[in-house]
């Protein structure tokens, strides 16, 4: 009977490999992330919705910083 | 007759964060988070095994998998508060203010364990730079006897965090470790082409000076 180590490197190793496959597929190239959608409506919300914020949203704020500058 | 009540009225998403910790169902074998994810746990032990075999299947390549993994983790946690916001008839992460939207990401550190992170946006505007500090980090301490940057699942999970609150391709890199003999861990996030430039001196420099350079 294989010992508990035995057991869980052999599981350790099988994981290696799907990691493994995972890295390789997410080396290929990639389409840039989706912009930030409107935040999807809830067919029944819990609650009522709220109100939206009075100022500038994360996305707006994050997509003007210059990310990019030299 | 009671005084007026000055407590803050309840918000429905309160129940995200609010400290209750995750819930056992012992009967069923199951765990979730405070948001009703399903949860497990990754104990030192087994991350120290783990990291030990990535290391002998294949020398180096454990922080690039890591790092790639952390990306899309990040990336489904936002989509996964996303839902829970919509399923609460409430605004999704980018179109929430900025400090509440961060402060989900950093609530969600604390809340699965993961560390004490807070953000800095200072050089934001005019660097294009943002800084993540990390106390109390999991991977520093499971990784007690490590001296190297532990943390590339950690700096995924930022980076694919900003990358779907901000829709823009960044990258994030530790710049400073715990198990390399800096006080916090510190991560910065910005353009990825940027990253590659101060690449090599990432375990050569203090976070100061990449982040000198990184202005420059």
């Amino acid at each position: 009977m294989p010992t508990w180590n035995e057991v869980h490197y052999a599981r350790a190793q099988e994981f290696t490999r799907l990691l493994a496959d995972a890295l390789a597929a997410a080396s290929a190239p990639s389409p840039k992330p989706a912009a930030p959608t409107p935040p999807p409506v809830a067919a029944k919300p819990a609650s009522a919705p709220a109100a939206p914020p009075a100022g500038p949203t994360a996305a707006t704020v994050l997509g003007k910083i210059p990310w990019g500058k030299k | 007759m009671s005084p007026p009540d000055a407590t803050p009225v309840p918000s429905p998403l309160d129940g995200l964060f609010d400290g209750r910790g995750f819930d056992h169902d012992a009967a069923a074998g199951t765990s979730t988070n405070p948001a009703g994810e399903r949860v497990t746990f990754a104990t030192p032990s087994f991350l120290r095994g783990l990291h030990h075999v990535l290391q002998a299947e294949k020398s180096g390549a454990w922080p690039a998998t890591f790092k790639q993994c952390g990306v899309v983790t990040g990336r489904q946690v936002a989509v996964g508060l996303d839902a829970e916001f919509a399923r609460r008839g409430q605004p999704a992460l980018g179109a929430l203010p900025l400090e509440t939207s961060l402060l989900f990401i950093e609530n969600y550190f604390a809340s699965h364990g993961w560390g004490l992170l807070k953000l800095d946006l200072a050089d934001a505007a005019e660097h294009g730079l943002v800084t993540a500090h990390l106390q109390h980090g999991y991977f520093a301490e499971a990784f007690g006897d490590a001296a190297e940057f532990v943390d590339p699942l950690l700096a995924g999970v930022i980076q694919g965090f900003f990358e779907h609150v901000s829709g823009v391709e960044l990258g994030c890199d530790e710049i400073a470790c715990v198990r390399r003999g800096a006080p916090e861990c510190i991560f910065v996030v910005t353009a990825a082409e940027r990253l590659a430039t101060v690449a090599p001196l990432l375990g050569r420099a203090t976070a100061a000076e990449i982040i000198a350079r990184l202005k420059a």
